[in-house]
């Protein structure tokens, strides 16, 4: 039976969400406050960039468990993970 | 038969007939498209295919450099004019490299399968710039933090452990992810034996760690779009490969292929 994730990654307040992009870098991360105007349109334009170059978004639960696959914005989330296109090897 | 002109040391080249490949398989490779790949220090991987015989004929070899790759593909050219099963294994079966027969669905699903393996790496080559050890470490590191971020206490366990953990996906299927980059998703029946192997993965050059936490979502999301992604192969298509292999083996010499081994294809 599976389990909650832990995550070694410390979970961000309640105000925070953050956006990991994965990519040649590992991940690369953007953090907004939802509270800040500022760091929400940031996020999302990183967030619109990304999916325009064809990455698939999913809500994560803080835990790291999966959540869905979600095609706009969503600034109250607390985890987006983004992941390029998938391909045949 | 000669390639038009070889590449230099650190090229991607294509040659218009031939068709070089991949890593040595325990039974067979091949490949589709004429690509040689290095990085400027190891050629990962080359192979000749002849289609002007009798059907499709294989040889495949890692080579470590550029010499040996003229005096490999110079040996299969001198080779390949001699009828297929003799060149086959006169030139293919070493104790690294073997092969099978091509006339029949299971040629198909190795040629096809060793082509995109090329073909995606050789993309992998065109992204992005060189990396350092140090810099490859750290985003390893980075990306393995990513994944176990995701993973349950289980997954994690057995990952640490064994290189590699089980995911259920939507559809309620059991599924292995192993740490490789390709060829590494597995789909258990009941017993926990593998069904099927799933070839997919992100596109561009990301740490294979990304790539099993991509395919974990992907899974856990939606399996059905993951399945039309990936190329699939059933175990049953690998034991029909091997069939076809021993029966090449027990008649190795022979200048075509005896009519049974046709019928049992």
């Amino acid at each position: 039976m599976l389990q909650p994730a832990i995550s070694p990654v410390p979970a961000t307040s309640s105000s925070t969400g953050r956006i990991e992009a994965v990519d040649l870098t590992g991940d690369s991360k953007v953090f907004w406050d939802k509270n800040n105007e500022a760091e929400v349109a940031a996020a999302r334009a990183s967030f619109e960039t990304l999916t325009r170059k064809g990455y698939r978004a999913f809500r994560l639960g803080a835990d790291g468990s999966t959540g869905e696959q979600i095609r706009e914005f969503d600034e109250n989330a607390e985890r987006i993970l983004m992941l390029p296109q998938m391909r045949g090897g | 038969m000669q390639p038009e002109a070889l590449p230099r040391y650190g090229d991607i080249a294509t040659f218009s007939r031939t068709i070089p490949s991949t890593a040595t398989t325990d039974y067979m490779t091949t490949a589709t498209s004429g690509i040689m790949l290095s990085t400027g220090q190891t050629i990962y991987s080359f192979a000749g295919v002849d289609n002007s015989t009798n059907g499709m004929h294989g040889w495949t070899a890692l080579v470590p450099s550029q010499r040996q790759i003229v005096q490999e593909w110079n040996a299969f050219a001198r080779e390949a004019s001699r009828p297929w099963a003799n060149t086959w294994l006169g030139t293919s079966l070493t104790s690294s490299t073997v092969t099978a027969t091509n006339q029949d669905v299971y040629y198909n699903y190795a040629y096809d399968r060793e082509a995109r393996i090329v073909q995606n790496i050789a993309e992998e080559l065109r992204e992005g710039p060189r990396i350092t050890s140090e810099q490859r470490d750290e985003i390893e590191l980075r990306a393995k933090n990513l994944l176990l971020s995701c993973l349950t206490p289980d997954q994690r366990t057995m990952y640490e452990r064994e290189q590699k953990f089980r995911v259920v996906s939507n559809r309620g299927n059991v599924f292995e992810l192993h740490h490789k980059r390709l060829h590494g998703v597995y789909r258990l029946d009941m017993q926990g034996k593998k069904i099927e192997e799933w070839c997919v993965s992100p596109h561009g050059r990301i740490p294979i760690c990304d790539v099993l936490l991509s395919q974990k979502v992907m899974l856990e999301s939606d399996e059905d779009s993951l399945r039309r992604d990936a190329n699939v192969w059933t175990f049953e298509a690998d034991r029909i490969g091997q069939q076809i292999h021993r029966a090449l083996l027990q008649y190795q010499g022979h200048a075509q292929p005896p009519d049974y081994l046709r019928e049992a294809i």
